[in-house]
């Protein structure tokens, strides 16, 4: 039944003209309403538009698509009232929660995860077919923003709505959605993926899970163990990734990856009852999972044999920008403890709050959450504007950038707090461990720096890669040679400034200027190093530095106009706070651009280099003491 | 300026006495060149003093740091013989190793203490100009050479010592100092420093001869095992095991069929001190791949996050895959034979059980404990005590 129901919904006209829906859907909820248990609160989203070029990629190769200037709005008026007033209760219900419950706990209270059911939180991201709300990705981001004022709970929450949910959505069949969503969308089960293991490293194929098909061939008998399975105690259902191996041995496996739905319950299922202690995020569960000998019926696996591989891919490169959402509430937390604790407090003749050092420390803080409200509302409206929109880059680049800024503010308010950020009383010491779990829990911040740069720089390769070659070898082309000396087209200028709000020019021409580094930079380091790129990891970092930056910066100028623009409360600090960034940009992208171009032998990373293989020859510290006599 | 001259050439002229053993007709003609009778009473005095004191060197029995102090303290406490101090200290620097103390700094400092204070310093230009003393200061200078040689370094008395006897300008002084520069940075420079006194234990030697050829890897990891632990062992003795998790990786990569060797003795040197070793290795693949490499081609860079593909991916050899062959570990046994190695490969066995299920060839040269000469009849020299490298006894054969 339910599968005719499905079908049925997708061939219904209306969903994609929101300006009728409200009439439409009444009429078919009548008639829907009996057999199915159908809820469109939110009136349809606006139909998606085709696809743009990457941005940021294109920027790299010198291309910029001022679409991306305008800031996006992706809902309309309608549905984002609705939606502003769908979340109110969300917002009070958060604003009551205690977050010193879960200090001494194990799990999410279970009061809280019913209260959460209630409110028919966990089926944001699962489709109206599966009794989800399909939310858009903004929207979805703004009640994240909102549930990660509790740390553990939005992490919990995220872990539970984002990676099982996409897997389930781009690859499970039809059947294995209908059994298994509906009841994660009602909070009567809940999803895991358990990927991680002792000894796999960032490569995807480096696991020692294994399933081997059973001779009558209607299983697959699994047998490993996992590690950093997150949600473990609350979770029913765990999607295990392994190598499915239907003959051969394992050190000579073909593409073997594959996913696996497995239920708790199964036989020869083991979750070890202690949680892995972490520093932060108390409350939140982590734990291990075995696997002996579990018997996984054949249609339980996601997709086909090989397809695990792409699975895990996507699962590292698509959901990367929302752990970087959690970053907004802990320092938005963190600013509020802070003014309310720094108000009061005197230093010398004046106030604290008075001093410049504090105001500096402030400012700096309102404009990093600035900055990552910005570009990640950006990314996620893109996502929702325009259709399979390619967002790799750019997610990684969102959340290099917010966690490490986040952590770097975080390190600067601590010193304005003083030594009463040691007292264990006080709350700072807490809000700082979650931050610190929440950054590292997923990937190590460098991969996601030389992945993300390794990706603009095969972009640039492929575009570039005819020139590249002949400057590599330029006395085997004197043509070019000559052409490139007498016609050599190196401005470039992107009239940014037409497409913003007048107070902003400066600013516009600013960015500008580092574009036209970042392009020069880029393929300077290219006729540099050639293939050698992938082993250049310092370098691919400070690119990926001077990306970030100036990717958050364009997102800065879009928002900052847009606000000015429409005149929203305060949005002329909104052009001080562009202005402020406009300069720090400027030099920290000179900064980098001129530590690429002087080559690893001219800023010294070769010696770098040699000093840390000394460090791994000793195993020690290996300078004498200040001290140490020779003779 | 006669006078200049006769001390320029004093030392010189004392060498030629000790050379034709002071007859007394030579005493007569240096009497008829010098008015100066008494000082060469108290110098004919000196040269049979000397001599004692050579003789005293040889004839000793007991040659140990105890006896050549006497040495010196017999020769210091005879002030009229100090004259001929040269020789004296260019004997002394020849029986230092034979006393077994060649690398004792405070000795070369009473050696140095010989040479009288202050006199010996140039007073003028003119005096520093033409070498003052220049017997004295070449036999200085021998002093530091030997102690060059030796690898010890002076110390800031020393120096003391020396501009005290010679001066500022004094060769010794300045070779001092250069020696100074240089010394101190040659003490540091080893990669695998070796503990000072050099340890005399077999199996320690053996352990730092293990550490320092497996520290091509870093993860290597350096096993002793004692051959008691294993059942039916036929001899007792220790082993030092070398392997590294990617030769474990390397021996489960290899094919079964094709034997790996035990091949050995070899050769390595510990500071100055030989420790034989083995090899447990394979001859090289016979095609082996190696990684296409294109520097130019930067429209295939690959992005190692992205790829999905676990095979087909050529990796260059690692350190353990040399050109002539794959080494699996490496080992010394105290007893270097055939029965250690075996015990040697069963322990190897509780780690890498696949070595099982390989064939071993044992393809070992003669043992190092095997004497390859031919004895002869002659007594021992006491000398050739010292000489307890196998290499002096092969040229002796």
């Amino acid at each position: 039944m339910l599968i005719f129901g499905v079908t049925a919904r997708r061939q219904l006209p209306f969903i994609k003209h929101y300006h009728q829906f409200r009439y439409l859907s009444s009429q078919v909820k009548a008639q829907t309403e009996l057999l199915f248990d159908f809820k469109m609160k939110l009136p349809a989203p606006v139909e998606k538009k085709p696809k743009r070029d990457a941005f940021v990629k294109n920027l790299f190769v010198g291309i910029f698509d001022h679409e991306f200037l305008t800031y996006p709005e992706p809902q309309h008026p309608e549905r984002y009232n609705e939606f502003q007033k769908w979340i109110e209760p969300i917002q009070n219900y958060i604003a009551t929660v205690n977050p010193k419950e879960f200090e001494d706990k194990l799990n999410i209270p279970p009061h809280v995860i019913q209260r959460f059911r209630e409110l028919d939180l966990f089926g944001l991201r699962i489709h109206e077919d599966y009794k989800g709300w399909n939310l858009l990705n903004a929207e979805f981001m703004q009640i994240l923003e909102i549930v990660g004022t509790v740390p553990s709970l939005g992490f919990f929450f995220l872990k539970h709505s984002v990676p099982p949910i996409n897997i389930f959505n781009n690859y499970a069949t039809v059947e294995q959605k209908l059994r298994y969503l509906p009841k994660i969308a009602k909070g009567e089960a809940f999803a895991t993926v358990a990927i991680t293991e002792n000894e796999s490293g960032p490569a995807v194929n480096n696991l020692n899970t294994i399933a081997i098909l059973s001779k009558d061939e209607g299983y697959w008998i699994l047998d490993g163990e996992k590690t950093f399975v997150s949600n473990i105690h609350q979770s029913d259902i765990f999607l295990v990734f392994g190598h499915a191996i239907q003959g051969g041995t394992v050190e000579k496996r073909p593409e073997t990856m594959a996913t696996f739905i497995v239920d708790k319950n199964t036989e020869g299922v083991h979750i070890i009852e202690e949680n892995i202690a972490m520093a932060g995020l108390k409350g939140f569960s982590t734990g291990r999972l075995i696997l002996k000998n579990v018997k996984v019926p054949k249609n339980n696996m996601i997709g086909n044999v090989g397809d695990g591989a792409k699975c895990l891919v996507d699962h590292f490169s698509n959901s990367r920008h929302y752990n970087a959402c959690l970053t907004i509430p802990i320092l938005k937390n963190f600013l509020n403890t802070l003014t309310q604790d720094i108000i009061n407090r005197k230093h010398f003749d004046k106030m604290l709050y008075e001093t410049e050092a504090a105001q500096h420390i402030f400012s700096n803080i309102t404009s990093t959450i600035y900055c990552i409200e910005s570009v990640l509302y950006l990314t996620t409206s893109t996502m929702d504007i325009y259709d399979d929109q390619d967002l790799k880059l750019e997610t990684a680049l969102v959340e290099q950038f917010c966690l490490q800024e986040c952590m770097q503010r975080l390190q600067e308010c601590i010193w304005l707090v003083g030594p009463r950020f040691c007292i264990m009383t006080e709350p700072y010491e807490k809000m700082f461990r979650d931050a610190l779990t929440i950054i590292n829990y997923d990937t190590s911040l460098l991969d996601t720096k030389i992945y993300s740069s390794l990706m603009a720089l095969q972009h640039v390769g492929i575009k570039f890669g005819d020139d590249i070659k002949k400057e590599r070898n330029i006395l085997m082309f004197p043509k070019y040679m000559f052409e490139n000396i007498f016609f050599k087209r190196n401005s470039m200028n992107f009239p940014l400034n037409e497409y913003l709000h007048p107070s902003l020019q400066e600013c516009a021409s600013f960015c500008n200027r580092s574009l036209f580094k970042l392009q020069e930079v880029t393929k300077n380091f290219l006729i540099h190093e050639g293939t050698n790129v992938t082993q250049r990891e310092i370098q691919l970092q400070r690119l990926s530095d001077m990306a970030a930056l100036i990717y958050t910066y364009i997102a800065v100028l879009g928002r900052a106009s847009r606000s000015y623009c429409i005149g929203n409360r305060n949005s002329e600090n909104e052009i001080k706070i562009c202005i402020i960034l406009a300069y720090r940009l400027q030099k920290k992208v000179d900064e980098l651009a001129d530590e690429i171009n002087d080559s690893e032998f001219g800023n010294g990373d070769h010696l770098g280099n040699q000093i840390s293989k000394v460090n791994f020859d000793k195993k020690n510290y290996i300078v004498a003491h200040p001290l140490q006599r020779n003779y | 300026m006669f006078s200049i001259f006769m001390r320029w050439y004093e030392p010189i002229l004392s060498i030629e006495i000790n050379r034709k053993q002071t007859s007394s007709q030579n005493s007569n003609r240096i009497d008829k060149e010098n008015d100066k009778k008494h000082e060469e009473k108290t110098r004919r005095e000196s040269i049979t003093g000397k001599e004692l004191q050579i003789s005293t060197f040889h004839t000793t029995e007991k040659k140990d740091k105890d006896t050549y102090l006497e040495c010196l303290r017999i020769y210091k406490s005879h002030i009229s013989i100090r004259s001929d101090s040269v020789i004296f200290i260019t004997i002394a620097l020849k029986y230092m190793k034979e006393f077994g103390v060649h690398k004792d700094l405070n000795v070369y400092k009473m050696l140095l203490d010989i040479f009288p204070k202050g006199t010996m310093i140039p007073r003028n230009m003119f005096q520093s100009m033409f070498m003052h003393y220049p017997k004295h200061q070449y036999c200085a200078v021998d002093i530091l050479e030997q102690m060059e040689n030796n690898g010890v370094i002076p110390d800031p008395e020393m120096e003391s010592m020396l501009l005290n006897i010679f001066g500022r300008h004094g060769i010794p002084t300045e070779k001092y100092w250069k020696m100074m520069y240089w010394l101190p940075k040659f003490k540091n420079l080893n990669p695998w420093p070796v503990p000072k006194p050099i340890p005399d234990d077999v199996l320690e030697l053996a352990k730092l001869a293990m550490i320092k050829i497996s520290s091509v890897d870093v993860r290597s990891s350096i096993t002793v095992y004692d051959t008691i632990e294993i059942e039916n062992s036929i001899e007792e003795t220790w082993i030092v095991s070398a392997i590294a998790p990617k030769q474990s990786e390397l021996l489960i990569q290899h094919n079964k069929k094709i034997p790996i060797y035990v091949e050995g003795p070899f050769r390595i040197y510990v500071a100055i001190k030989a420790v034989d070793y083995f090899v447990l290795k394979t001859k090289p693949p016979i095609c082996r791949k190696y990684p296409e490499y294109e520097p130019d081609a930067v429209d295939k860079i690959q992005n190692p996050y992205l790829s999905r593909k676990s095979k087909d991916i050529i990796l260059p050899p690692s350190v353990h895959e040399q050109v002539d062959a794959t080494i699996f570990a490496i080992c010394a046994t105290g007893t270097s034979s055939h029965d250690s190695l075996l015990s040697w490969i069963r322990f190897l066995q509780n780690e890498n059980p696949v070595l099982a299920e390989i064939p071993i060839v044992f393809t070992l040269k003669t043992s190092s404990n095997e004497k390859l000469f031919i004895e002869s009849n002659k007594p021992k020299l006491p000398s050739d005590a010292l000489k307890n490298n196998n290499d002096n006894e092969l040229l002796q054969g």
